[in-house]
């Protein structure tokens, strides 16, 4: 077995040129496929975390008449408002949450017109829970106004012609619904990743909209944060067994069905990219493997002649097969790796394509990230590809008769 | 005695309608310790019996007799085994492994056979010395001229210790010098060693070396005469 392994070792160096073709491909195939995949993923995953840490948060409670009907008055009861506050202090599980006051608006100025939710938020707790105090593309986050400050997204901020220092017209129904119109202070232009979610809300502070709704401190959302993603359910479940019937706790998953989706898809297509890639890469071995077996047709008829039984010959035009896809596969491997770490800390920015993602929601500056199981899916997949490919050229060396290989030209 | 003996050999091929009788109707011995040359112009079926003979193709019909065993009726494995334990081939072409190392292609037939590595070390380097390889015996085949790529098939085809070899048209690649050289070794190894040999050829010079001449024409033998030496 030991001179078999040698010979088949020797063999893989014996056409360089072709070894290293094959060599080239297989690192290649395995390189792009793989960072492919990571970019892929890293988008997947900062698109994930940025609707994470802006829209959805690890879960959120609405009131249960709210989520029928999104009006001012069905805002959480104040009773209940006291006792989720209470559950959520006491869990250990539960990080962090913030109280929003949500009601429709519109917005307009000479350069347009949207409709959107005008949210209310009590500035300190809100940072606590989302991130949008850091995705600041220009302003400050309500630290410098004192006069109705507005927090506005990028994209309407661009449709609308705003900038820091501008004012801006919302308008909205009050408690007794009688109509408010009144101007806002552009403080700062954020930049959630997502125009979408941009376009479609404001952000002011709790108390200038309580005071302008004649309310005081009317409820509609508290969104939470856990120490873990994974917290979201059971926190969720605590919540709606307690108070259940009053309010409705949802997780981001539930928030956001498509995201959730879109991370089990994503398992499903790098499964079918890497397939395709190594299904290519296969056979080009296996065609190489092919050519190889018919060059050395009298060379295998002779070690057939001299007693090198057919299963000793089927094993080594194997391990041959398995050598020239595996030499190459740890360096693809290696350089995936490497350009993953790399790119996954400095980030890779797709600046021309930037504004349309940005549309979609994904950032422009991509983090390319891959998962250990990935490496460990692509390798499963070489070493199954590589000994399928490598079953057939064996076999065509068997049907050979001693014979007629020897005298074979 | 005889070591080898074929009944009423027939090969026959088919080509489109009619039949080609490489060999016809053959029954031939040979004695432990001959040293025989098959002659016969291009065709005439001297590859086909060796093949026969060397149970490296089946032949239609008839036996063939290797110390009591009709090889015609091994199969698969067991006849390769039979082959590597029995027989040493010689091919026109050399046919070394490229990969290896003189040493190490004269060593691969002991190596399927199991032999312990020290006696596999001793019986190579004594091989290789005795076709005059002593010196290059690290070296790939690509390393070395024909006649002595040559000279390491047969260092490689005796290794296992064969009752014979079989030599199918081993000079013919060769120039003069190297002919002369192989065929002395091959003489002395025949003398020394009491190596049966049967080998086919074209070639003057090898058939006044042997002891035994059988001529083959249209795959019948036309003639089959001893040397008294
Ligand atoms: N595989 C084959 N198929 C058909 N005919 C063959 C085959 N091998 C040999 N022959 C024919 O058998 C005859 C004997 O061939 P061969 O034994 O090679 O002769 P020699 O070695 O004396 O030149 C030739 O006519 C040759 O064409
Ligand atoms: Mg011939």
């Amino acid at each position: 077995m030991k001179t078999i392994i040698k010979i088949a070792w020797r063999n893989v160096w014996r056409n360089r040129l072709r070894s290293f073709v094959v060599f080239a491909s297989v690192m290649l195939g395995v390189w792009a496929g793989l960072f492919t995949v990571s970019l892929t993923l890293g988008m997947m995953d900062q698109q994930k975390r940025s609707i994470v840490q802006t829209q959805t948060s690890h879960l959120k409670v609405h009131s249960s008449r709210y989520m029928k009907d999104e009006k001012l008055i069905n805002h959480i009861p104040d009773d209940t408002l006291e006792l989720l506050e209470n559950q959520l202090k006491n869990d250990s599980r539960v990080v962090a949450y913030t109280e929003r006051t949500i009601i429709d608006g519109t917005v307009n100025n000479a350069h347009g017109f949207a409709n959107l939710k005008i949210v209310g938020i009590d500035p300190e707790m809100e940072k606590t829970v989302t991130t949008i105090y850091e995705r600041l593309d220009s302003g400050t986050y309500f630290s410098e106004f004192k006069n109705r400050p507005v927090l506005v997204g990028k994209s309407l901020a661009d449709d609308l012609k705003l900038d820091v220092g501008k004012s801006l017209n919302l308008n909205f129904m009050d408690k007794d619904t009688n109509a408010v119109g009144i101007g806002f202070k552009v403080e700062g232009v954020f930049n959630s990743g997502n125009g979408t979610f941009d376009k479609q809300q404001v952000f002011v502070r709790q108390n200038d909209l309580n005071e302008l709704l004649q309310t005081n401190h009317f409820i509609h959302e508290i969104a939470i944060i856990c120490t873990d993603i994974k917290e979201a359910e059971p926190v969720r479940d605590e919540i709606n067994s307690k108070l259940g019937g009053s309010v409705e706790a949802r997780t981001w998953a539930q928030l956001s069905p498509q995201l959730a989706y879109s991370d089990e898809m994503m398992t499903v297509a790098i499964f079918i990219i890497l397939g395709i890639i190594i299904f290519a890469l296969a056979f080009g071995i296996l065609n190489t493997m092919l050519m190889a077996v018919l060059e050395r047709k009298r060379e295998l008829g002779m070690l057939l002649c001299v007693g090198m039984n057919k299963r000793k010959v089927f094993f080594m035009i194997m391990i041959e097969t398995i050598f020239l896809s595996f030499v190459a596969a740890p360096l693809g491997l290696l350089l995936s790796w490497i350009t993953v770490t790399y790119f996954g800390s400095a980030g890779i920015n797709l600046m021309d394509v930037g504004d349309a993602m940005y549309q979609f929601g994904y950032d422009a500056l991509v983090y390319p990230k891959l998962y250990p199981y990935v490496y460990f899916m692509v390798s499963t997949m070489i070493i199954g590809a590589a000994i399928i490919s490598s079953i057939i050229p064996a076999r065509r060396a068997l049907k050979y008769n001693p014979a007629e290989a020897v005298r074979a030209l | 005695m005889s070591v080898i003996k074929t009944e009423n050999l027939r090969k026959t091929y088919h080509q489109g309608d009619y039949e080609i009788h490489a060999v016809d109707d053959v029954s031939v011995e040979f004695e432990q310790g001959e040293f025989t040359a098959v002659v016969g112009p291009s065709g005439s079926g001297k590859t086909t019996l060796l093949n026969a003979i060397g149970g490296l193709d089946e032949p239609t019909s008839g036996k063939v007799i290797i110390n009591n065993t009709d090889i015609t009726q091994l199969k698969g494995n067991q006849l390769i085994d039979f082959r590597m334990n029995n027989i040493g081939f010689v091919f026109q072409a050399y046919n070394l492994i490229p990969v290896l190392t003189a040493k190490e292609n004269v060593g691969f037939v002991m190596l399927l056979q199991g032999r312990p590595e020290s006696e596999r070390e001793s019986r190579v380097e004594e091989l290789l010395a005795a076709v005059g390889l002593g010196e290059i015996m690290n070296k790939r085949p690509n390393q070395m001229s024909g006649g002595q790529q040559q000279r390491v098939a047969v260092a490689r085809a005796l290794a296992p210790k064969p009752q014979f070899i079989l030599a199918d048209e081993p000079t013919a690649n060769l120039d003069s010098v190297s002919t002369s050289n192989l065929l002395d070794i091959m003489a002395r190894l025949n003398k020394e060693e009491g190596i049966t040999f049967i080998f086919s050829t074209h070639d003057q010079r090898v058939i006044d070396r042997a002891s035994r001449v059988i001529t083959m024409e249209d795959g019948k033998i036309i003639s089959d005469e001893r040397k008294v030496q």
